[in-house]
């Protein structure tokens, strides 16, 4: 094991550095679309962290949406530093979880999944229908990042890479630590890990709280970068369904999956978007459903696959 | 009071109900320490939800279960864990993601409230447990390549991870062959030598006469009898609802 941990060193600091050095070669378009792929990393690798447990969202984009919600009114109403206001868009939505996960968790996988779909969807409900306090269907307004412009673009780009750093590391230590060995024996039989010791709710709650805190963080951040959030972008089930699609893609229980998964399928679809004029999802629609019917391990397991048949 | 007098296990009136079916009626049981019980029965009789209710996966109908003088019917099975109860269950579940080594490592982190020490201490005792368990040599395995009674081993190092007081082993002796069934009742009497009181639900007659010190019999969610094998075997209703003519012909 620790000598295939070491040979992935060397991809792992060309990736970084590739990517820190981005901004000098790419112009605003591609900066944008790198951005939104860093944003989609974070979702997919923190959606990812809940399957650990056989606990599957539908309703991921509840938390980036109450993440983007909270990041705009408290900036609008205290002005406080991004930076804070970020982790707060991650608190609030990690709060969120914990409230979800205490009424949801004792349910059956498929049943929590619906349940999290319908989450997201009375979120944005009630953001439209409190006009008072979220300025309804209209959407909320914030000063740009960074004071806006291109400078301003590149800054957001460094800090979307910090964020996804930081959330692929969580990941990255959570598989390695004994918490991993708890929820892995939830995912595969509950009655046993009780048996043994462990209290499923707990851990399932803990699982939860963790995948909501990043896509909370990003949530406020995308609010900020884009200086405008209103209850449709915020709440957006596309979200919820990209989060799990990219794990899927990339490799399920992976941490290098969901990353993969967010960089080809974000910059798939734009591709697609503007070679295709006409019924582009229809062509992405297909792509996915080949690759999930004949990879069920994901890109992940092929590479893996490859690199054990050389 | 001596420590042999003290009830370990002891079960009062103990009452299961699915709906209008009674699985369990006012079953009484004491179990001492270092003891090793027989619980037999045709299918259905009611030895799986026995223990079930004892660990806590079902909830009670009725009665009480005191475990070394305290009550821990209505507890979840986490806890009665941390208390000191493990088992085994009839069709194996392992953790088919981990390898043999982790399996164990689960119940080594989470199976006391105060884990044993750091990762690498958790790491050295799990390996002893499956050295105990003979599957010292396969410890990086995949759980899938695992024979049947190595998924039973399993089942046990599990167990025995969580350093129980009393174990409750649900038929890790069926579909065992006669030499590996031998292996498994030389591995239970070690483990009781190690201080571990079992409870053993078992259909393999003669191993379970052999190595138990008492045998319960339940039939239709009561117990019928309650005594030491040779007593049992001989007892005419547990021959009519269980054992046999033939049993008893062939035990002469």
């Amino acid at each position: 094991m620790p000598n295939k941990a070491y040979a992935k060193i060397p991809g792992l600091v060309a990736l970084l550095v590739l990517l820190a050095f981005l901004p000098a070669f790419l112009g605003p378009y591609s900066m944008h679309m790198m951005i939104l792929v860093l944003i989609y990393v974070v979702i997919a690798t923190s959606w990812n962290i809940l399957v650990w447990t056989h606990q599957i969202s539908l309703g991921h984009a509840a938390f980036f949406g109450i993440g983007a919600y909270t990041g705009a009114l408290i900036y609008n109403a205290w002005r406080l530093p991004p930076y804070l206001d970020m982790l707060l868009g991650g608190i609030f939505a990690s709060l969120s979880a914990v409230v979800l996960g205490v009424i949801c968790l004792r349910m059956a996988p498929w049943a929590l999944a619906i349940a999290t779909l319908a989450f997201a969807e009375a979120m944005k409900v009630l953001v439209i229908m409190l006009p008072g306090l979220t300025e309804g269907a209209e959407g909320v307004g914030i000063p740009p990042l960074f004071g806006g412009g291109e400078a301003a673009r590149t800054k957001a780009y460094y800090l979307i890479f910090g964020i996804a750093c930081l959330s692929v590391l969580l990941a990255y230590t959570l598989k390695r630590s004994k918490l991993y060995y708890a929820f892995t024996a939830i995912h595969d039989d509950e009655d046993a890990a009780n048996m043994l010791g462990i209290n499923p709710t707990k851990y399932k709650v803990v699982a939860f709280t963790l995948s909501a805190f990043f896509v909370g963080i990003v949530g406020s951040f995308y609010a900020h970068y884009i200086a405008y959030i209103d209850p449709h972008a915020a709440f957006n089930i596309h979200i919820s369904v990209e989060a799990q699609i990219m794990p899927l893609m990339g490799g399920l229980y992976t941490v290098a999956g969901p990353v993969v998964g967010a960089f080809i399928l974000t910059l798939l679809g734009e591709y697609l978007r503007i070679t295709i004029k006409t019924g582009y999802l229809i062509v992405y629609g297909i792509i996915l459903v080949v690759v999930i019917f004949y990879l069920p391990q994901g890109l992940i397991g092929l590479a893996e696959k490859w690199v054990k048949k050389r | 009071m001596g420590k042999e007098k003290m009830n370990f296990l002891e079960l009062k009136e103990v009452t299961k109900f699915f709906g209008g079916l009674g699985a369990l009626r006012e079953v009484e049981l004491k179990v001492s320490p270092g003891e090793i019980i027989g619980l037999i029965g045709p299918n259905g009789s009611g030895k799986t939800t026995l223990f079930n209710v004892i660990t806590g996966l079902y909830p009670l109908t009725r009665g009480s279960i005191r475990f070394k003088e305290e009550e821990i019917a209505g507890l979840k099975p986490y806890r009665i864990c941390h208390k000191g109860i493990g088992r085994t269950f009839q069709i194996t579940k392992p953790f088919n993601r981990l390898t043999v080594l982790e399996n164990v490592m689960v119940g080594t982190f989470y199976g006391k409230e105060k884990p044993v020490g750091d990762r690498n201490q958790a790491r050295r005792f799990s390996e002893e447990v499956l050295d105990r368990v003979g599957l010292g040599l396969k410890k990086n395995h995949r759980v899938s390549d695992l024979t049947l009674e190595d998924k039973k081993r399993l089942e046990l190092g599990k167990a025995l991870s969580t350093q129980p007081e009393l174990l409750l082993l649900d038929e890790v002796m069926a579909g065992l062959n006669p030499t590996e069934i031998k292996e498994i009742v030389e591995l239970l009497r070690r483990m009781r030598a190690g201080g571990v009181t079992l409870v053993v639900v078992e259909h393999v007659m003669h191993a379970v006469m052999n190595l138990a010190d008492r045998i319960c019999v339940l039939h239709h969610g009561e117990k019928i009898a309650d005594g030491p094998p040779a007593e049992v075997s001989k007892d005419k209703r547990v021959i009519e609802s269980y054992l046999g003519e033939e049993f008893l012909l062939a035990a002469g």
